[in-house]
Order: C-alpha cells, then sequence, then structure tokens
C-alpha cells in the first residue's frame, strides 16, 4: 500500500504532462504585455504539476514492484506503437525531480523580460518532454518526448542566453540529434530484431527476445546515444557550453534533468532491454566513466567562469552515475538513480546561485571579478556552500548516500576503478571551496557589488526548496531509496548483479 | 541510573538542539544570550555524560529495556590482548535499504564511549565557556557557538555511533566544522587558506577511510559495531578476513586495517598528512583547543582503537604500520617544535607529537596507554591551549601591539603570539602562569602529573613488549617535549617583559606602511615602558582553566599502575589486562622528563634580553635551526610535487577539452558542411533539372490556376453547376452501367 490511495479513473500520469501543456497553450493566449499573469500561470502550474507528481509518488506502492498508475491506449496498432505510461520505483524520484526543478526554475525565471510568451511556452514544452520520457514505458512514445525536450532547448538557448550563445545552443542541438540518430538505431534494431514488432518496452524486457549478438550490436548505438546526454566523455563537451550559455531556469533544467533523461535511457532502454549487450560492454564504458569523474573534476579547478566549475563538475557527477550504472550491481543501480536525483537537485541550487542571484546582478561569473558577495548575500553563501557540500558527499546531504551507494556497488565489480574515481572526492573539495572562496570570501573587488539589489521571494523560496530537499534527503535517504532499490531489482536480477555482501 | 542509559541519546542531541536554537531563532541576534544557551544545553549533556559513566562503571546495562547488570571479565591479569568490552546499551532503528540489506544507525554505549563522552563534554563546556570571554569582541560571536555546538554534537555522536559508517558521517561534520572554524576570521586570508588546507588534506584520509568502510561492507556486509552476528567484531569473520588474501598479497584485515589507518593519518595529523594541523592555528584559540587538541584530533586514535580487532586480526602487519607512523610523528613534530616561536605552534607541533604517541601505543597493543594518554592530553593539552589564548589576549593589549593593530590586525596578533616577545608574565598573569604551569609540568611528564602516568605507561608499554626502538624513539621525543615545553615556558613567564620592542610579524598579504612608525620599528618609544595597567585576566577566562587544571594534576589516579585502591581504575573498567609497573621505566621517564627541563632550564636562562636576539640553539647549529623552523619544508615539497601536478593537469586537460575534443567536434562539423556542400553541387548540377522543371511546371500550373480565382460570386456559381453537370455524367455514363 502507498501512504495515501487515489482513485483509479483518473489517468494521472497524462495529468501530469498535460499540466504543462496545458499552461504552454495559456500563456500563448495571454496579451503579450501581461508579463506577470503569464508568470503566475507558469509557475502555478509548473506548482500543480509538482503536486500532482508528489501525489503519486506517495500513492505508489513499494511493496509491489511492477509499474503502477499504467495507461494503455493503442495508437498505431499496426506498427505496435501504443501510448504506454507507467511508473516504477525508477521513474518516481526522476518525476518528482523534474517537478521540483521545473517550479523552481520558474520561480527563477521572473526577472525574463525580453519576449516573456515564448520563453515560457518553450520551457513548458520542454518539460512535458521531460514528464513525458519518464512516464512512457513505449519505447517509441518515449523517443517522441525526448525530441520533444531537445528541441525547445536550442530556441531557449540561443535567444536567451548568454555567452557564446549561438555557438552553445547549435553544439548542444547537434550533439543531441546525433544521439538520437544514435538511439534510433537502437530501438529499431530491438524492434525487428526481436520479431515482436512492438515498441512496448514491458513486453521488449519480459521475454527477451533479442539474440545475444543481436544485442552485443545493438547495445552500443542504444546506450551510446543516450550517454550522450548524461554527458559521458568523450561526448561531453557539449554540456559545458551549453550549461554556461543557457538562461538561468534553463541550466538548471538541463543540468538537473535533462542529463538525467540520459542516464534514465540508458537504464531504461539499454540495460533493462539488452542485458546480454551490456555484460559485454559495460566494463569498456566503466573504464570511460573514469574519465568523465576524474577528468571532470580536474579540468573544474582550472575554470575562471564560475558557471564552467559547475559544468565541469556536472560531467564528474553525471560520470558516477554512469559509472554505477555500468557496475550494474543493485547498490550501484540505486546509487545512480539516487545520484541522479541529489545531482539533480544540488545543481539546480547551483545555477540558481550563480546565474540568477550572482549574475543576473553583477553581470559577470569571472572568479578573479567577484569577490566578497558573502557580505552583500549571505543567503546565497549559504546555500552555494550547501549545494558545494553535497556535490563534495558530505553527510547529511544527499550526495553523500548517492556517491556511498555507488562506491560501495562499483567495488563489488570494479575495486581499482572505485578506487581511483574516489580520487575525485578531493579534488571536488578543491574547487568548490576554491569557488567559494573567490566568489563569496575574498576582499570586495567591485565596489558597486556592495550596493546589489536585494533577493526576491521567488529566489529565496526557489533555493530555500532545493536546500531543504538537499538536506531532508540527507538525513533521511530512505524515503527515496527504499523505492529506486524496488525500481532498479529487475534490471540488476537480468545482469546477474546481485552480488550479498558478506556471502 | 536507568534514566541515564534510556536516555543517552540526549547527550549529542542537546548540543545539536543548542546549535538549532543559535542559527534558527531570534537568540542568535544576541551574542551572549546564545553562548550561554549553548553553554547551559552542553552542561546538562555534561551531567548526562557523567551519570552515564556512573551507571557504566556500576556495570549497569540496558537489554531490550531491561536493566541488567554486566559480568565484567577483569581481562584476567597477564593473559594479552585486546577484548572488546560489552556493550552497556545498544540502540538501533533501521535507516536505509543497501541493496538487499537494511542499513541501521544507533548507538553503542560501552565504558570506553562512557569514558570518552565524560571528556569531550567537560573539555568542550570548559571550552565554551572560555569563549564566551574570549571571543566577546568579535560581532560573530553567536555564529562561533553556533558552530562550536555542532562540532560538539557530531564528536559526541561520532563517539557513540553504533556503526562506522555513523561514525564516518560525524567524524565528517566535525570536519567541516574545523573548517569553518579554521576559516572563522575569513577576512584574512590566511585563515581561509589554511581552513581549505585542513579540509583538503584531512579529506584525503577520509577518501581512503571510506573506501576502507567500502572494503570492508563488501566483505562482510556490515559495519555495526559489536561481536555478536553480523557484527564486523565476530570472531568468525575477524579469523576470515585475517585469513583470506586480498589484492597486493595482503590479507584482508590489512588492507581495511590501513585503509582506515589512513583516515587518522588524515585526521589525528600524522606523518606524512600532518601539515594541516599547524596552519590550523589560524584559527580562534578556543577552536584550537577544542578541535585540534583536545577532541577532533583524538578521534583518529579514538577510531584505531574503536576497530582494534580489525587491526589485530592480521597478526601485526597493520599494527606494525601504525607502530612507526606513530612513532616517528612523535619524533619528528618534536624536533619541529623546537625551532618554533609562535606560542600556538609550538603547542601545535606538541599535539602532534603527542598524538603520534598515542597511535603508537595502539601499534604496539598498549590499548589502554593510548586510550589514557588520550584522556589526560586532552585536558591539558586543553589548559595550555587556553592558557596561551590567555597569554595572547593580554599580549594584544600590550601598547606596542594594540598600535601596530591599527595598521593591520593579523600582523598585530601574529606578532603577539610570538614567544620572542614576551617575558616576565609570571607576576603580570598570575592565575595564567600558574595553571600553565601544571599543563606544562604535565606535558612534560612530571611526577605525580596526569601526563607522568600516562606517558609512563606508554614507554612500559614499548619496553615490556620488547619494542626497543620504539621505546628509544619515543623516551627521546619526550626528552624534547619537556626540552622545548620549558623552552616556551621559560620565555613566556621569566625573564624581562621585551614587548615594547617587539619583533614584528610581516604580513606578506599586506607589506607594512613605507612610513615606519615608531611602534613596528626598532626604535625606542619613550611613552611605552612598563605601563602594567592594561594587564588583566577576567573571571571567564580563569575558571575554566582551573577547572582543566585540576584534572591535569588529578587525571593520573584514574589509572594508577599499583593494584589498590584507585589502581587500574580505568582498565578495570575497560574490561582490559591492566599494565604492570616497572620502577626502571618510570625512573628512565621521569629522568628523560627531569633532564630535558634542566636542558631548557639552562639554555634559555640567560637567551633573549631583548625580542631580537637569536636563539641559543640557532647560535649552535643555524642550518638545522632553519630547516626545523622552516618544518622541514614538507609544505613546500608538497606545493612543488602534488600541489604542482593536479595544476598541470587541470590546465593540460582543460587545453585538451576545449581544443582537441572541440577541434574533434569542429572537425566533424566542418567535414559535414564540405558534404552538404559537396552535395550541393552534385544536386544542383546533376539531379536539379527534373525538379526544376517539376517546381517550374508546378508554379505555372498554379499561375494559370489562379486566375479561376476571380471573386465574382456570378462565376462561382458557374463552376459549381459546371462540376454538377460533370459529376451527373460522371455518374450516369461511367458507375451506374
Amino acid at each position: 500500500m502507498g501512504l495515501i490511495t487515489l482513485p483509479t479513473t483518473v489517468p494521472w500520469l497524462s495529468l501530469i504532462w498535460l499540466s504543462m501543456v496545458v499552461p504552454a497553450v495559456v500563456i500563448a493566449l495571454i496579451p503579450g504585455e501581461r508579463k506577470e499573469a503569464m508568470r503566475w500561470v507558469g509557475t502555478g502550474f509548473a506548482l500543480a504539476s509538482l503536486l500532482l507528481a508528489l501525489l503519486v509518488f506517495l500513492a505508489y506502492d513499494p511493496a509491489r514492484s511492477d509499474f503502477q498508475f499504467v495507461e494503455r491506449v493503442p495508437w498505431l496498432p499496426q506498427l505496435g506503437i501504443a501510448y504506454l505510461l507507467g511508473v516504477d520505483g525508477v521513474s518516481l524520484p526522476m518525476l518528482l525531480l523534474n517537478g521540483v526543478v521545473i517550479f523552481t526554475g520558474a520561480l527563477m525565471s521572473w526577472n525574463i523580460e525580453e519576449r516573456v510568451k515564448e520563453y515560457w511556452v518553450l520551457l513548458l514544452l520542454l518539460t512535458t518532454g521531460v514528464y513525458g520520457v519518464f512516464v512512457a514505458l513505449d519505447l517509441f512514445l518515449l523517443f517522441v518526448f525526448y525530441e520533444l525536450a531537445v528541441l525547445p532547448m536550442y530556441l531557449l538557448i540561443g535567444v536567451w542566453g548568454s555567452t557564446r550563445k549561438e555557438y552553445g545552443a547549435m553544439k548542444l542541438t547537434l550533439f543531441l540529434m546525433a544521439g538520437s540518430a544514435l538511439t534510433i538505431v537502437g530501438m529499431l534494431g530491438l524492434y525487428f530484431g526481436s520479431g515482436l514488432r512492438t515498441f512496448d518496452m514491458i513486453v521488449l524486457s519480459r521475454s527477451v527476445t533479442l539474440a545475444g549478438d543481436l544485442q552485443q550490436i545493438f547495445f552500443l548505438p542504444m546506450f551510446l546515444g543516450f550517454a550522450v546526454l548524461a554527458g559521458m566523455f568523450p561526448f561531453h563537451t557539449w554540456s559545458p557550453t551549453g550549461h554556461v550559455a543557457a538562461p538561468t531556469a534553463v541550466s538548471m533544467l538541463h543540468a538537473g534533468v535533462l542529463m538525467k533523461l540520459g542516464a534514465y535511457g540508458c537504464l531504461r532502454a539499454a540495460l533493462w532491454l539488452m542485458p546480454v549487450g551490456a555484460q559485454r560492454w559495460l566494463p569498456a564504458i566503466a573504464l570511460l566513466t573514469l574519465l568523465n569523474v576524474v577528468y571532470g573534476a580536474t579540468i573544474a579547478m582550472a575554470q575562471r567562469d564560475a558557471k564552467f566549475i559547475i559544468g565541469y563538475s556536472s560531467v564528474s557527477h553525471m560520470g558516477l552515475v554512469v559509472m554505477g550504472l555500468a557496475a550494474g550491481t543493485q547498490l550501484a543501480l540505486m546509487g545512480a538513480v539516487l545520484q541522479m536525483f541529489a545531482h539533480g537537485v544540488m545543481t539546480a541550487l547551483f545555477f540558481a546561485v550563480v546565474g540568477r542571484m550572482i549574475y543576473e546582478r553583477t553581470h559577470t561569473r569571472q572568479l578573479p571579478e567577484l569577490g566578497g558577495l558573502g557580505r552583500v548575500m549571505p543567503f546565497a553563501a549559504v546555500m552555494f556552500i550547501l549545494a558545494g557540500l553535497s556535490s563534495m558527499g558530505m553527510p547529511g546531504l544527499a550526495g553523500f548516500w548517492a556517491e556511498f551507494s555507488i562506491f560501495l556497488g562499483v567495488w563489488e565489480r570494479y575495486p581499482l576503478i572505485a578506487i581511483i574515481a574516489a580520487l575525485s572526492i578531493p579534488i571536488t573539495g578543491a574547487y568548490v571551496l576554491r569557488a567559494v572562496w573567490a566568489v563569496f570570501y575574498d576582499e570586495v573587488k567591485n565596489p558597486a557589488f556592495l550596493r546589489l539589489p536585494r533577493l526576491t521571494w521567488q529566489e529565496y523560496t526557489g533555493a530555500i526548496i532545493l536546500a531543504a530537499i538537499l538536506v531532508g534527503v540527507g538525513l533521511y535517504p530512505a524515503v527515496l531509496t527504499e523505492l529506486i532499490n524496488v525500481g532498479v531489482r529487475p534490471v540488476a536480477e537480468q545482469l546477474g548483479g546481485i552480488v550479498t555482501a558478506g556471502r | 541510573m536507568e534514566v541515564f542509559l534510556a536516555n543517552a541519546w540526549l547527550i549529542p542531541a542537546l548540543p545539536l538542539l543548542a546549535c538549532a536554537l543559535i542559527t534558527f531563532t531570534p537568540l542568535r541576534r544576541s551574542n551572549a544570550a546564545s553562548g550561554w544557551t549553548a553553554i547551559g544545553l552542553l552542561a546538562l549533556a555534561t551531567l548526562l555524560a557523567l551519570g552515564l559513566l556512573g551507571a557504566t562503571a556500576r556495570g549497569l546495562a540496558l537489554r531490550d529495556g531491561q536493566l541488567t547488570t554486566l559480568e565484567r571479565g577483569h581481562g584476567a591479569h597477564g593473559e594479552a590482548g585486546f577484548t572488546f568490552p560489552e556493550p552497556n546499551l545498544v540502540q538501533r532503528v533501521d535507516w536505509a535499504p543497501a541493496g538487499e540489506r537494511v542499513l541501521a544507525m544507533g548507538l553503542y554505549v560501552d565504558t570506553p564511549v562512557a569514558t570518552m563522552l565524560a571528556m569531550v563534554t567537560v573539555a568542550s563546556l570548559c571550552i565554551h565557556i572560555f569563549s564566551l570571554g574570549y571571543m566577546a569582541a568579535n560581532p560573530r560571536q553567536s555564529r562561533f557557538f553556533s558552530f562550536i555546538a555542532l562540532f560538539t554534537a557530531a564528536m559526541l555522536l561520532m563517539t557513540m555511533a553504533d556503526n562506522l559508517l555513523l561514525f564516518f558521517m560525524a567524524w565528517e561534520v566535525m570536519g567541516l566544522c574545523s573548517y569553518l572554524l579554521i576559516g572563522f576570521l575569513y577576512q584574512r586570508p590566511q585563515a581561509y587558506r589554511a581552513a581549505v588546507k585542513a579540509f583538503i588534506v584531512t579529506r584525503i584520509g577520509d577518501v581512503l577511510m571510506l573506501l576502507g568502510l567500502v572494503y570492508l561492507w563488501t566483505l562482510t556486509g556490515s559495519l555495526a559495531l559489536g561481536t555478536g552476528e553480523g557484527e564486523i567484531f565476530n570472531p568468525a569473520l575477524l579469523a576470515r578476513l585475517g585469513d583470506e588474501h586480498g589484492p597486493l598479497g595482503l590479507t584482508h584485515a590489512t588492507g581495511i586495517a590501513l585503509l582506515l589507518f589512513c583516515g587518522t593519518i588524515g585526521k589525528s595529523a600524522q606523518f606524512p598528512l600532518h601539515v594541516w594541523l599547524p596552519d590550523a592555528m589560524e584559527g580562534p584559540t578556543p577552536v584550537s583547543a577544542l578541535i585540534h587538541a583536545a577532541t577532533m584530533v583524538a578521534a583518529g586514535v579514538f577510531l584505531v582503537a574503536r576497530t582494534f580487532p580489525i587491526f589485530e586480526a592480521d597478526g601485526g602487519v597493520a599494527l606494525g604500520v601504525v607502530t612507526f607512523i606513530g612513532a616517528f610523528t612523535a619524533l619528528f613534530a618534536a624536533t619541529v617544535a623546537l625551532a618554533q616561536f609562535d606560542i600556538k605552534r609550538i603547542l601545535a607541533y606538541s599535539t602532534l607529537s603527542q598524538l603520534g604517541f598515542m597511535v603508537a601505543a595502539l601499534g604496539i597493543g598498549g590499548w589502554v596507554a593510548g586510550l589514557f594518554h588520550l584522556l589526560t592530553h586532552a585536558f591539558f593539552k586543553a589548559l595550555l591551549f587556553l592558557g596561551a589564548g590567555s597569554i595572547i589576549h593580554a599580549m594584544e593589549a600590550t601598547p606596542a601591539i594594540a598600535r601596530l593593530h591599527h595598521a593591520d590586525e593579523y600582523a598585530a596578533q601574529q606578532t603577539a603570539q610570538d614567544i620572542r616577545n614576551m617575558g616576565g608574565l609570571r607576576t603580570r598573569l598570575p592565575w595564567t602562569f600558574w595553571t600553565y604551569t601544571l599543563g606544562y609540568l604535565a606535558l612534560a611528564g612530571v611526577f605525580p602529573l596526569a601526563g607522568f602516568w600516562s606517558k609512563d605507561e606508554i614507554l612500559a608499554d614499548a619496553f615490556k613488549g620488547g619494542h626497543a626502538v620504539v621505546f628509544v624513539v619515543l623516551a627521546l621525543a619526550a626528552f624534547l617535549t619537556a626540552f622545548y615545553m620549558t623552552r616556551q615556558w621559560r620565555l613566556v613567564f621569566f625573564g624581562a617583559f621585551r614587548g615594547e620592542h617587539p619583533v614584528v610579524f610581516i604580513n606578506p598579504e599586506k607589506p607594512p606602511p613605507a612610513h615606519h612608525d615608531h611602534a613596528t620599528g626598532h626604535g625606542a618609544s619613550p611613552h611605552a615602558t612598563a605601563d602594567d595597567a592594561h594587564w588583566h585576566e577576567s573571571p571567564l577566562l580563569v575558571a575554566p582553566l582551573v577547572v582543566l587544571a585540576s584534572f591535569a594534576v588529578t587525571g593520573g589516579l584514574f589509572n594508577l599502575p599499583f593494584s589498590g585502591p584507585g589502581g587500574h581504575w580505568l582498565s578495570d573498567l575497560w574490561g582490559q589486562e591492566a599494565a604492570t609497573f616497572s620502577p626502571l621505566v618510570a625512573a628512565i621517564s621521569l629522568l628523560v622528563a627531569l633532564g630535558g627541563i634542566a636542558a631548557g632550564w639552562v639554555l634559555y636562562g640567560r637567551a633573549f634580553h631583548t625580542a631580537g636576539e637569536t636563539d641559543p640553539l640557532e647560535q649552535r647549529a643555524p642550518g638545522l635551526f632553519r630547516l626545523l623552523y622552516q618544518q622541514y619544508r614538507v609544505d613546500a615539497l608538497y606545493a612543488a610535487s602534488f600541489g604542482r601536478l593536479v595544476a598541470l593537469l587541470a590546465l593540460a586537460w582543460a587545453w585538451i577539452d576545449r581544443h582537441v575534443l572541440d577541434g574533434v567536434v569542429r572537425g566533424v562539423g566542418r567535414l559535414t558542411l564540405f558534404l552538404g556542400r559537396l552535395n550541393f553541387i552534385i544536386d544542383d548540377t546533376l539531379l536539379n533539372d527534373g525538379p526544376d522543371a517539376l517546381a517550374s511546371g508546378t508554379v505555372a500550373s498554379g499561375r494559370r490556376t489562379r486566375r479561376l480565382q476571380t471573386g465574382r460570386a456570378q462565376d462561382y456559381l458557374g463552376y459549381l453547376f459546371g462540376g454538377v453537370v460533370v459529376m451527373a455524367l460522371v455518374y450516369l455514363y461511367l458507375i451506374r452501367p
């Protein structure tokens, strides 16, 4: 039994993504000069979607480890495509994460003054796509939503971005398109290779009919296609430039949720559907992610732009996620999903502080030009430090449990990789503390910084929500880990990954 | 008595509550109110901890809510080895699922834990009270109290942790508090740098310790303390860990123990990760006393003591490493302390050295001796630091330094900490003098003060166990300890006051103003002569000194190496084998201490008539003295090797990422553009004609069709009619037949 019971006649999951489409339409109809109304509508519906996700989260019954809230409507039955939604222990935390990030991201978007209508419409469409990916159980439907999430990003960055925004937007879009192309290959391989002529992932996973050698062929495009979006080395270079160029809310969604789409896709479409292929390729992938983790963290130390630091830290942390996936044991998978959640919240908080609170006021993110902001906005300093502590795995914050589980899980498979990856922890500490010092504690280098405008209530609310989640999950991780544990078990079992500790 | 056991959880909870109250309620606006809140709640926790110690001392235990009495085996005198004490209280709740298992969190209290709790609460309470006076001038005093309250909570929780993961979590929170408190005066670049250094260096150790936990978990599926089934000190399990071999030809037990010990090396600042502790003295003095002398740095020793069965399980390999590191650090740090002038830095190196004593004691199997020294050291070292704080406080008010204070606060403080600028403080700060003297004698190991007994026990264990090298090294370190402490004590409290013409610290961050005013130069200033009106000792500073001094005097009584009243009290309490008293070792130990004191007294008796003189040791061996003064240049070595390596890697990889990987990306982009252009040419010249013709045909027919759109209703009606006729004809002649 879940904590609450919801009537089963309501299509809850459809409501969640519809709650992003409706405001997009409404905002499109609001006259252009009523910006405030658009912001209220957008933020209000974002909150509504978060609450819906929360309801589903609470109503999910972790005792039954199957998909729940399943909606199935035939769509193109001739092609074996259905409108099939459902959630399990993996997608629920992601759903919740997306709700949190879109709501706080909406709060951080109130300062957008230029082309307000287009901005909100695109932002909401993007989120629609993300919600859709997390609830879709039909591979084709998943792909449709996935494309829906990627396309608005181009415009959002290209129009409202900063710092080489056209370059960043184009690079990002092309990379993600290339990823999609690879994914399609994998999808079609599954579709035809299995002989089932269906995109229904439940069916595809239940009877893994794809022959082992075909799996070995098609696992790679499928996994890599999604891994591009997760920022896996050497396909990560779009992510720091994209993060830096994007406007704040988009950076938050982008690093917070969009990169998780990639990892989610790897887990759901590649690992789950092609376990034999996974066993073949995962060791090599684990080795690559090692580069992600250490290399990304080291590069972050050499950056001067605060957003680049966060961008590369995302590369490093998402590397840990993919490393967890690559280890494939129950603990590692659980850690990976938890890290997706923890990193999403943490990085959203990072971007909210750097992109919104600081950059919008100081108009610079260069470490040598900032300094002394701790005296001007102590709240921002505390929030940044909190996010930083979570990113370096401080106990009591969400990141600790995620990293700890990943290390436990990876050690079970590849002890040496776990040891080398652990190097990144002190390096992470070094670059975070360096940024903290340069931004908040060094001398005030620009006297204008002493008269910066105060923080708005939207900024306070958004940051406090994110921080509260970091602390809450950090103190009592079981709110998520129980679900995730149930959710990843089928995948781990298929991979033969349940290594029971203690023998 | 039951109440103390049942409510043991309040001991860490109360300081945590204090932290929350001071941080989140309006209390934070009042420095005094926040200070007293922290002190009040901690005092309550102290009472509970003392009560808990009393309860455990009687052998009371709580099992499933039932009060029972433990049968305490007295460690069977003479039987070698360490027995993990039976718990008096275990409370566990399920916390988080971990794979197929569930991780439980909880409290685990046995007699060593209860003793530690009592020590930590008492020392922390004294330091809280001291801070009330010492930090009064700082506008962020309430923040200070919230940090040290959080720290105390974390330390207490770590002590009581029922599993190594919780232990590690609290340990990390302590590291965070240490970072926050070292950098408390963050306006000073030195302070912030020291804070970051402390954090990163200890974190290197912590990461390895975390890997140790991961290793242990993977093999045993548990991190819970205890000897029962499914707990990590289960004899069968330990035997397995000790027998099976892991990577590098080491047994699992060795691997795990060494990884865990890396945590100790970081936290207890053992060589080679000791470099953070001396710099940590940039923090306010109460912080140095609490975190960097009495409690947190001792946590590393406590970790080894706590996981001792694992260290023992491999037949001595891991303990050999522990002994080596400990003994080396004890001697190494003691030599550096010889050549320092900063009063806190001397104490910091002394702390390193004493921690080395404890670690070495554990390494040679002197479990009781190591822990006993930890307890006595906590009191007398906290006392010395607080005494130093009182001295610095008074020195900062002297005219020369007060004037310097206006120009450069940091330089003024560093100047105030320089023992060359002190002298003759015996009569000016009498309370501080007498308490400091007790602490000094205890540290030097003079009979019958606390340090004598605990250090003697370590030496006795080394002697008895046949560790001749360890014995000699530690005895030498003890000699040096007595020597450098006498040097410091003599220069601070005796002779004439030299502070009118101080050796001024040159702040590299802020070069002194070009015009040398008379306070900073060596020129005589007529109005700065012997004006003693500013010397004062406030009761808030003195009271904690007196309390701590009483422990420095009496601490040894808790574990006298004799049978009889008070004898072996701690070893009995902890259920361990009692140390045997060796008159020979005691005599050597006392001789060493007295020898060091005498040497120091003689050598420094006529030194430093003025602050600017050369140290007598430097006169005799200038090169060696410089090397020691620069702390063997370990910092410079690390900066030149690891520091530069990481920085270079960062720059190189960033370059690769921007230029090589992005270059590939751009290359692919160009290639695509080129192919596009190529395709266009092919398209344009070869394939275009057909579609072009088609397109122009479509356009032309469209143009023609457009003429039909006249906009006149008659025409449209006409078309309509025509259409109907055509359809009728089609129907009649084509479809119907």
